[in-house]
This record gives C-alpha cells, structure tokens and sequence, in this order.
C-alpha cells in the first residue's frame, strides 16, 4: 500500500469517498449514510471505512451539499444586509420575473433576508466610482446597533456602484466590525466587482447567510481531521470546478454552493481525453435528474453564474451544467389532455421505483427499463437489491398502457422515449444552443442510468461516438479526485474600445494577476506551479450578455485591443449568425477576469492493456425489447471480465454492479486499455 | 433550476381513455414533437434575446416568437415572452398571405400595421414562411418593440396624438429578405425615419436569425418524422387545448359573468372622460362567449385597442386562468367567440391612434378578461381568482448625453405589486400580468446608460391594497437629471387602482411627480408630452400596488403584525383599515405587541362603518364587491 489521494463528496442521503492508490492504482469506494446536522462523522466514518491510515493520506478533496442545503432549507445564520438609502428592496425584487408566462398562482420564495433586517445609509458613489455623498456612520452605526439587538449573525454591505469603487463599503465595514465582534461581515464590490446590483447583492448576501455554517463546518471538520492524524490541506471542491483551501473557502463561502455536478464533468472530460476524445458531451443520470455539460478542447464549458433558485443568483464563475428532471425515478404520467409525460416528479429513494416494492405505485424509467428486459432482476446492483418484474409491469399496465389500449412493452417503450427526447432536447440546450455541433463531441455516459439510454440519445442528435467509463457509478467521485487549484478574479473595464485606455487594461491584469499569485503563495503554492489565463468579457453596446474572449499573456498594445474586437466579431458569428460592423456600434470592454490554477496531487487511472475477446465475458442470452423492432435476442455480458480489445455487437447488454449498458442493433463497441467501452454509432446514423 | 410554489398544476388522473393512437401517430412521437416545437420557439427567443440590442428586449424582453401553420393558425410560441405580441400572430400571417400573391423560399415579410395584424406601431414584427420541397409548409414569425419607429416624440409614444399619423411609421407587410437578401430600399426607408436606425438594424438582425432557427429545427423534424405527420402533430396541438379546455369550461355553471374596469382618461376628448372596458362572458355548456360590445365609444387619444389586439388580451386573461393549457395556440382561440362593436375602445378603427394601448386597452381587457374567469371561478376553483395587478407606465427621456455629446432616448418600465389571491397575498415588485418573462432595470446600467443619476428604487409602504390578503407592494424609483432633456409619460391606472376583489381594496396608483417635494414640484399624471428637464431635476416615478382580496377586517392580526414590522404598511393603516392597534415596544430590537381588546373594538367599529366604493386606489370594487367566495 502507497500513498493515497482521497476525495469525499457529502449528499444529502450519503457521504461517498473515493480513494486512489498512487502506486497500485487501485480504486477504493465507501459509500455511508449522511450524518446531519454536522455532517462531520460521516466523513470521518468513510475515512474509517476506507481502511487507510491517516499518514498515507497525501491530498484530501472535499465537496459537500452544505452551503446549498442552508440556502434552500433557509436554515443559514440569521443575517442582515446593508445597502444605499433608497435601495433596501433590491434583494426581494430580483428581476421581478416569473418563471412562466401566464402562472399569477406562482410565489417566489421568501428572501434571505427579510425587509426588516435590510437596513440603509446614505452615500452615493456615481457609475464612474466618484464618492459624491459621503457615507453616513451614523447610519452604518445604527444598523450595527439593531443587528445587536436582533442576534444577526452576519451582515451583507452591498452599495450602489461598489463595483467601481468600494471606498464606502469598507468603510463601513470597519464600523460594523468595531460594534459587531465575531459578525461575519461580507462586502460586494470586494467579492465580486462586477455590475448590476441585484446579482452582486445576492452574491454577497449569499455569503454572509452561510458563511457561519461553513465557518463552524470547516472547524469541526478539521479538528476532526486533526485527531484522526492528518496533517494536511483540506481542499475544498467549489462551483468554478477547481479546489481551495479551507481557509480561502472561508472568505468565499458561497463559492462552495453546487460543488456536485463539477466532479462528474471533470471525471467525465478526463475520461474523454483518455479514450481520444478532447470534445466531450457528459451525460449523468442518476436517481432523479440528468446532468449535461459540455467539454471543448479539453475544457468545461463555464458560465460567469449560476442560481440556487429562481430568484438567487451567485455570479461566481461555474461549470455551465444543465440539469434536467429525468432519472431513473422520474415518474411516467398521462395528462389531463391525454398525453404522455416523464418527470420531472420522481419517486425518489422512498418509495423509488414500483419495482422495489416499498410500497411504490408509479411507474418510473427503472420500471420501464425493467419491463423492457435491459435491466436484469438478478444482477441489479450487483444483486443487492431485490426488485420485482411484475410489480413494474402493473404500475405500467395500469397507470399508462390501459389507458392507450398499448401492450405493456409498448408502453415501457413510451415512458423511455420520451424520457430520451427530454434528453436530447436538454442536450442540444448545452451543445447547439451554445454555438457547438454535437457530432463533433462524443458523449461520456455515467451514474447509474447514463449508459441505459446514452446510445439512443447519441443517435437522435448524430453524436457518433458513446464512451462508458469501466466504472460509471465513480466517475463523478473520480473526477473530484482530479480537480486542481483554482481561482477566479474579475475587475471591471467598461469602457468602449475606441476610448479605451490600454495602459488601464495593462494594470488591471497586472494587478489580479499580483492579487492571484499572492493568494495561491498564501495557500502554499509555489510561484512556478501557478498558471494563469487571461479572459475578457467583450460585447456590443447595447447587448445585455457578453462573449468572454481569450487574450493573450503579458503587456498589451493597440494592436492586441484591435484582436480582441476581431475575435469578438468572429466569435459573435459563430454563436449568433451575424455581426454589425464596428464603425456602427461600439464595441465594449466589459470585464477582465484571470483565472489561477495550480496542480493539486492528483492520480491516473492504469492502463489495462491485456487483451481478450469478448465470448470470454458472455453470460448468456435474453430477450430485449428495442423499438420498432420488438423482441431481440440481446447477447448479455459482464463487465468486470471485459477485456482490453474485445467487441462487441448490438443488440447486447452489458452487465455491473453501478450500471447497465444498452447497445441496439447495429451498433459496434470495443473495449479501450482504460477498460472504457466505445460505442460506434456510424452504421445507425 | 427553477424553485418557488405553483399551486393548482399538479396533474390530475385523466379522465377518459382508450385512446391507442393521437392523430394518426403513437401518443409518444406526439409528444416528442409537442415537446420539439416548444423547444424550437424557445431557442428562438432566447436567441433574440441574446442578439438583440436595447434594453426594451434584453432586459423588458418586450418580444415574442411563433409558429404557425401555413394557413395562419398558432402552433405555439416561446416559453420566455411577452403576451401581447403572440395573440396577434394569426391575424400578422393574414396580412402576408392577402397581401401576397406568391410568396417564395428564402422571402421574409416586416410589418407593423396595428390594425389588421399588431398592437402598436412600435411592434414590429418579422414573418417568414416556411417551404418544404417546393411547398409552403408553416410560418415563424418574431416580434420585438422597437425603441423608436419615428414620429414627432422620442420612442414615438405620443399622448396627446389624435391620429395614428402621429405615432410613427405604419409599415403594411413588406418584404425585407427576398431569397434571403436584405432587400436595401427598403432598409433604406426605414433608417431614414427612426431615430438611432443602427439599433433598430441590430433588432432587425435579430429577428431574421431567430425564425431561421426555428425554421431549421422544424424542418429537421419534418424530416425525421415526415412533413405528415408534423402537420397532424400541429392539428392534435390544437385539438387537444381545445379538448381540454372545453372540458373544464363545461365544469362551470352557465351563466354570465361580468366584469367593468376603467381606463383613466380619453386624454384626445374634452373633459378627460374615463373609458368602460366592459366584458361580459357567457358560458353555456362547452361554449364561450366574450362580448365586448357594452363597451366604451373608441376614444379620440391612443388609449384604445385595435382588433388583434383586443383578441390578444382576451386570450391572455383566458390563459391565465388556464395555465396548464399554455402555450396558446389555436384550439383556444377558436373555442373563444369573441363579439365587439366596430369603433369602440376595444376595436378602434384606422385612423384612431393606438400607441398607448399596452397599459391602456390592453391592461384593461387582460384584467376584465380575468375577473370575469374569477367570477366564474369563485365557487369551483378558488386558485384561479385574482385581484389585480400592477400596470405598465412607459417613461421616455430623450436628450443629448453631456458626458458624450450623443442623442439618446431612454425608455423604463417600472416593477410593482402583483393581486392578492384568494388564500395568499400577492407578492410585491413583479412585472404586469402580461410580461411575466420582462425583468426589471438595473439602476447601475440604467446610469451608465444615460445621464442619470438614481436616488431611489424601493417598494412604498401602504401603496398595496388592502384585504383579508393584501395585494404586493407598488415601488418607487427617483433619480435626477444630469443633462436637459424632455420627458413623456403614456400609462395609466393612476385614477383607476388595479381592481380589488370580493371587498379587497383597489391597489395604489401609477404616479409620475417632476421634483416632489420641492417648490417647482409637478404632478405630470400618466399623459404627459414634452415635458422639459433641466440638469437637476428629479423624477419620481411610482407604480401600482396589487389588489386585495375580502375584507381587510378579517385579516390575521398577526399578518398585520407582520407587515408593521417590515414597514410594508404603517401603524396608521394597521388600525384605519385593518382594525389592529400595536404597540410599539423596541423597533430596534423588533419588539411589538398587538393590543388584542383595542383590536376587538377597533374592528367592530369599523365594521359599522361604510366601505368607499368605486373604482380608484383604495377603494372598493363595485363588480368585484360581487364576487362571493365558495
């Protein structure tokens, strides 16, 4: 046994860690009930349960639902929220959106911070970042007295144009700091100097809600750590798909909101790029929903923000994951006007599926997938679960396949279809809609569901290519293994580039680039491993979103501003069709942003390189009922005795304990030296 | 992701079967192709939203996208838009199909003419048909509210026009992209009569992109399914909403439910006189009626609603007690026999100005429109009754930014308080019933943008009205001018409050106020025209609050309670209209006590008092007093 890296990602049901040994390469996995409140002896449970000592642990990653779940369960720290005089009610306003056209029945769900903890002080800074009415301590002084009084836990600062200028905003922070001892205190134009008010203020005040819960977690949890015997870094896994210190996750709490999805698509692009494919489409279906995100060149798609609910946005840059309401507890069901529908109600984990018999009487995409003989009774989850055909053919028969006079198997065939076209359609949202064409990316299927309907999703969009990792059920835990040091910074520019002033731009980069390198040495990097990578957001004028072009390193010229524009312009092409010419609208300089990285310990997964045929793997036969076809014959195998080279025809089944793969007929797969299944799609499309 | 609470959609158990296949086709294909086409549209938008340039469309989303069927019936619209512009669709798509003999691949058709196929003028909307091997197969259409289409006032709202021969450009179907060139005269006539024509290229631009991509998407899955059954997929569309619909309608006694609203003022006649939008709905069986004809005489001044447009709002109050049928289509629209009176405020006829139909007619038709459902509603499904909202007001201020030398014309909308409904309040700070996709203006941007500077934006206490549940909270935004320029206001809802129900008062007014407070202070009402600024100005501009619903008097005391605490209504109001006395204890440290045997008194009294009645803030409802809960 050698050294190990470990990853240990908290859900609201279980805690999964998963281990690599940095010599064997041997992959360990500890799944264990959740353990709240604190969450802490779970963890440290599956430390337990992983069977390691503590000195063989050389890097621990951690992701955790915490900060998420204080915000949707409104359990964060009681808080209070700053703001300009005449501005309290930008938090509760939102956009003042409604998430559908004619829903005057919908609410919005109540706010962080309720009207009365949303005090005011008088200060003006204008859009350039002059002060021109000077902060009121009074005011701030005030504030701070009825925050007291009322047991506040923490205070958002967020001013009119902070952006541009902080000056107030930490000044009143000194104020609140003096009369509010051990307050968390978060100011906006600090954390995130970007325009537009209400979604810097729900940044910041995202922050303070559940930076007390994350503060008193990451005590806990290291002490824990202490005693256990590891001495090292708790690295904390955050929504830009990188890691930080537990220190630096401090400062940022709200960074380490929707930790989750960024795991499964950097397993999920690691996974690509060693079976070939840099462009990857990553496909996780688990229980009841599936996520999407999209892998270019090796890189994640991200997106300079995300919402923890419809009217909480958190304007940290993030892996742009689409997540839609169908997995394999989704729940079929016939609308009021007849038709046929899938999710995005799920049975979840109780009563899950009819098949678990636990009482469940709806049909789900498992029973479906049961009824259509591509799951089999024996072998789920390794034969740990028990689950019963006929109940899952009931729930069909009676809920679906009675009411459109339909066999039972048609019916199955229906919910699955359906299920699938929900997919795609979720799918062309995260490659056609963000300007990439989904036949040149291959789709990386994982979760427990990814490769039971990956191959009929890739078909309809003329994805060729569908890789299945050896173990699907860990991609996402094995991707958080991978994930690197990583920190996002932005400054605003905005100015049009006719007027810009490059000497400006230089010094903006120069100084986040100082900020990051200072930041990254705090953390223990050394100088030589940081790397940094310059964007900006650049748009027309007039438009309300922007493109984020790369901009090369070092001192830039006129001639690199000029670049830029061009770049925008093809970029603006690419994604929307047309450009207008420069000389009839301005093109603005939005923000500048960099990006710090630095390699944490990660491991590889081994080659596999022996080789043996796929007959050596077969387990049998069984009818399996594909569309349009009906009952084929379906050659079955096992993955576990899958070996590098062998092939395999459609239609067959390949059998694991973490998942089951579907290839239809006509469909070819050959096995990788990483033991990853390729699914050849070409003779189908 | 998408949280929050939606009541009264969950699916019920269908009610009949046996059904093996829909419209020729298995149920599922159905759907996948139900599900397809609004995906379509939705891509659409969101593309138009992308490219778009202005705040009025990336930020008010004031646009919509469609697909037709190729004789001109709706198939759906996308899921993010404003519904004003879709209910017009159909009639858009007659005008191409009369006006053109031949319409060929590769054409697109541009025009705003409110009367036979729009809104207003600044609507202007993008038709291209669809071919499928040699044949017209469908037609997407994008709409978007350009910020400016000519005329004598800056964003061509124009109060005090009396002819539409003041309100901008009117374009009859013209086409624009012949085989897919811009066609240049054209163009060229275009950018000579708006203001900042590089803008209105760039919305233009916009449109093209977005109903090609619907195009392309339909066509691909014409041709993965056939064109045959697409075209039965568009039919069982229709069928099915029509089913439905129909379905629940029979539920409903028969009868007629009657709803009146006001607006303001007919600022074109003498006297100001308020204008009637009167709505009977008559149910018998599955059948709807929706007569008009007790309505008003058009006005004179552009507060009144063409055809299509008054066919636009009766089907957006409709939906909105129907949200589960959404998106409209044409199953609802033709289960909706809408009757009017030819020259009346709800079917102005040309030359009759029209530009301020959006917060006049419409509103008023959208709200009639739904009370009268909520009236209809009352005794079977409570959740599909509710009071009034919050109205558009169009503020424009054009001018020459001092900070760069440039003409500029800002166009801003304001959030406010959406109606109480008949278990819950209302929230506060939502867009207009109609504009639910419509986000509100950052100030950070807004002062970018133009030479302002924003000294407020925050909701008004006691602006809601007031109930057993209150209506949201109307909003008020300040700033001051930092240039000279000159404003105008086209709303309304400032003498009318958005309607209360079943004894719920009316909501706060829409206000516009030039230097409130000070000695030069000026109350502009909702009608102002070429109101001069000078560098220091302030305007305050104020919007509805939501109606309530049932008596205030039997509102929860600790609600009210509630309420005080937030300063969403003042102590004042607490025991004037609620009948709750409080004591105020430590507002510091939040503590305050309800004084339960003044509260007792306080509210018998005032229960022996009369209520006031009538149709302005605050007041009582006459139409809506009637309605009677179950």
């Amino acid at each position: 046994m050698g050294r190990v890296i470990a990853a240990v990602d908290i859900g609201g049901t279980f805690s999964d860690l998963v281990a690599l040994d940095l010599e064997t390469g041997r992959l360990t996995n500890v799944k264990v009930p959740s353990t709240p409140p604190t969450f802490i002896e779970g963890v440290m449970d599956a430390l337990r349960q992983a069977g390691f000592p503590p000195e063989r642990l050389v890097a621990f990653k951690h992701g955790s639902t915490i900060a998420t779940n204080a915000i949707i369960q409104r359990r964060g720290a009681p808080t209070g929220l700053l703001t300009t005089r005449g501005f309290r009610d930008v938090l509760e306003a939102g956009r003042s959106d409604r998430p559908d056209l004619f829903a005057l029945g919908w609410d919005p769900n109540p706010p962080l911070v309720l009207r009365r903890n949303r005090l005011v002080a008088t200060e003006k800074v204008d859009y350039e970042g002059q002060p021109i009415v000077p902060l009121a301590e009074e005011d701030v002084r005030a504030a701070a007295r009825a925050f007291a009084k009322r047991g506040i836990e923490a205070v958002a600062v967020c001013f009119i144009n902070s952006f541009m200028n902080p000056v107030h905003e930490q000044a009143a922070r000194k104020i609140l700091a003096q009369e509010l001892p051990g307050v968390f205190i978060t100011c906006s134009g600090e954390i995130l100097p970007e325009m537009r008010e209400f979604e810097r203020m729900s940044t910041a005040t995202v922050n303070a809600y559940v930076g007390p819960i994350l503060d008193r977690y990451l005590d806990g949890l290291t002490a824990a750590m202490r005693d256990w015997g590891y001495r090292g870094d708790i690295l904390i896994i955050h929504s830009g798909g990188g890691v930080t210190t537990a220190d630096a996750a401090r400062t940022i709490p709200a960074r380490t909101c929707q930790s989750g999805p960024a795991g499964g698509v950097i397993g999920g692009a690691l996974i690509g790029r060693l079976a070939g494919f840099p462009n990857v489409i990553t496909f996780d279906i688990g229980g009841t929903s599936t996520d999407l995100a999209l892998v270019h060149q090796g890189q994640p798609l991200t997106q300079a923000g995300w919402k923890v609910e419809f009217r909480i946005p958190i304007r940290f840059p993030t892996i742009d994951v689409i997540s839609i309401g169908a997995g394999g507890g989704s729940i079929a069901w016939i609308d009021r006007g007849g038709t046929l529908k899938n999710g995005p109600h799920s049975a979840g984990a109780r009563p899950g599926p009819a098949c678990y018999g636990q009482g469940g009487t709806e049909p789900t995409n498992t029973d479906a997938n049961l009824v259509l003989g591509r799951l089999n009774p024996a072998t789920f989850l390794g034969g740990r679960m028990r689950i019963d055909l006929e109940l899952a053919r009931d729930a069909i028969r009676t809920k679906i396949a009675d009411f459109y006079g339909m066999s039972v198997e048609e019916a199955a065939e229906g919910i699955v279809r359906v299920a699938n076209a929900n997919m795609v359609n979720g799918t062309r949202l995260i490659s056609v809609e963000r300007g990439y064409d989904p036949r040149e990316f291959a789709l990386v299927a994982f979760g427990g569901g990814g490769p039971l309907h990956a191959v009929d999703v890739a078909r309809q969009l003329n994805i060729p290519r569908v890789v299945v990792p050896r173990y699907p059920g860990l991609a996402s835990a094995f991707g958080q293994l991978q994930v690197e040091m990583r920190h996002d910074y932005l400054r605003p520019i905005l100015s049009r580039e006719r007027e810009v002033d490059v000497d400006r731009v230089n010094r903006i980069y120069e100084e986040l680039e100082q900020q990051a390198r200072a930041a990254m040495l705090a953390q223990g990097v050394r100088a030589r491993s940081v790397r940094l990578a310059r964007t900006m957001d650049v748009k027309y004028f007039p438009q309300a979103t922007a493109l984020s072009i790369p901009i090369r390193a070092g001192r830039l010229g006129r001639r690199d501003i000029a670049r830029i524009v061009r770049t925008f312009l093809e970029r603006h092409q690419q994604e929307f069709g047309y450009t207008i010419p420069p000389e009839f609208v301005d093109v603005e300089l939005v923000n500048a942003r960099l990006t710090a990285t630095a390699p944490t310990v990660t491991g590889r997964l081994p080659r596999q390189p022996e080789r043996g045929p796929a007959r050596a793997a077969r387990t049998g036969v069984r009818p399996v009922y594909f569309g349009g076809r009906g009952w084929l014959r379906a050659t079955v195998y096992d993955r576990a005795r899958l070996r590098n080279g062998a092939r395999l025809d459609g239609p067959a089944i390949v059998e694991q304990a973490d998942s089951t793969t579907v290839l239809p007929p006509g469909v070819t797969a050959v096995v990788d030296p990483y033991l990853n299944l390729i699914v050849d799609l070409e003779a189908i499309l | 992701m998408r949280a929050g609470r939606q009541r009264g959609s969950r699916p019920t158990r269908p009610a009949a079967g046996g059904r093996r296949e829909i419209a020729g086709m298995d149920p599922i294909t159905f759907e996948v192709l139900r599900n397809g086409f609004r995906a379509a549209c939705t891509e659409g938008s969101t593309l138009l939203e992308r490219v778009a340039y202005g705040p009025v469309i990336t930020e008010g989303h004031d646009y919509a996208v469609g697909l037709l069927t190729a004789d001109g019936r709706l198939v759906g619209h996308g899921t993010r838009d404003i519904t004003p512009h879709m209910g017009t669709f159909e009639a858009s798509v007659r005008c191409v199909l009369e006006d053109f003999e031949t319409i060929r691949p590769g054409d697109a058709f541009l025009m705003n003419d409110p009367y036979r196929g729009g809104t207003h003028t600044l609507d202007v909307r993008l038709i291209r048909p669809i071919f499928r091997q040699g044949e017209l197969f469908a037609f997407t259409v994008a709409c978007t509210h350009w910020s400016d289409v000519g005329g004598p006032m800056p964003g061509t709202f124009n109060p005090q026009a009396t002819e539409v021969f003041a309100e901008g450009l009117v374009l009859p179907p013209l086409k624009v992209y012949d085989q897919d060139r811009p066609v240049g005269p054209v163009l060229n006539l275009l950018k000579l009569n708006v203001r900042v024509p590089y803008e209105r290229m760039g919305d233009l631009a916009g449109m093209y992109q977005a109903v090609r991509l619907m195009e392309r998407r339909l066509l691909e899955y014409a041709g993965k399914y056939g064109a045959r059954t697409v075209l039965r997929a568009f039919e069982e569309i229709m069928d099915y909403s029509e089913r439905v619909f129909r379905r629940e309608v029979r539920e409903i006694p028969d009868g007629t439910y009657e709803f009146v609203d006001y607006a303001d003022a007919d600022e074109g006649a003498p006297g100001h006189p308020r204008i009637k939008f009167h709505c009977k709905l008559i149910i018998a069986g599955d059948r709807v009626t929706v007569d008009w004809t007790e309505s008003d005489d058009a006005p004179r001044g552009p507060a009144g609603l063409t055809l299509p447009g008054l066919l636009s709002a009766t089907y957006d109050g409709t939906l909105n007690c129907f949200p589960h049928l959404a998106p409209l289509n044409h199953g609802i629209i033709r289960a909706l026999d809408v009757r009017t009176r030819p020259g009346s405020c709800v079917h102005v006829l040309h030359p009759t100005p029209m530009a301020g139909y959006c917060a006049g007619g419409y509103e008023k038709a959208d709200h009639a429109v739904l009370c009268a459902w909520g009236m209809a509603f009352a005794r079977l499904d409570p959740n599909r009754v509710y009071a009034g909202t919050v109205n558009l007001e169009n503020c424009c201020v054009g001018g020459v930014d001092p900070r760069t030398g440039r003409r500029f014309v800002s166009y801003t909308w304001l959030e406010g308080g959406q109606g109480a409904r008949a278990d819950r309040d209302g929230p506060s700070f939502m867009m207009p019933m109609y504009a639910a996709g419509a986000t509100n203006l950052s100030v950070e941007v807004l002062e970018r943008w133009y030479p302002f500077q924003f000294l407020a934006c925050e909701g008004v206490p006691d602006s809601a009205g007031d109930g057993r549940f209150r209506g949201g909270l109307g909003t008020r935004k300040v700033w001051r001018m930092l240039g000279e320029g000159v404003n105008s206001i086209h709303g309304d809802r400032e003498l009318i409050g958005p309607p209360g129900l079943a004894g719920g008062r009316n909501g706060g007014p829409n206000r516009l106020v030039l230097n409130a407070g000070r000695p030069d202070e000026q109350r502009l009402g909702m009608f102002a025209t070429g109101v001069p600024l000078r560098p220091g100005d302030e305007i305050h501009f104020f919007s509805n609050g939501g109606g309530g619903y049932g008596n205030p008097l039997e509102r929860d005391p600790a609600r009210v309670l509630d309420d005080v605490i937030d300063e969403v209504i003042s102590l004042e109001k607490a025991r004037d209209v609620y009948g709750v006395a409080i004591r105020v204890i430590d507002p510091e440290a939040l503590r305050y006590e309800i004084d339960t045997g003044e509260t007792a008194r306080l509210r018998r009294e005032l229960a022996s008092r009369p209520v006031p009645v009538g149709y302005g803030p605050g007041e009582v409802h006459p139409y809506g007093a009637k309605l009677v809960a179950r």
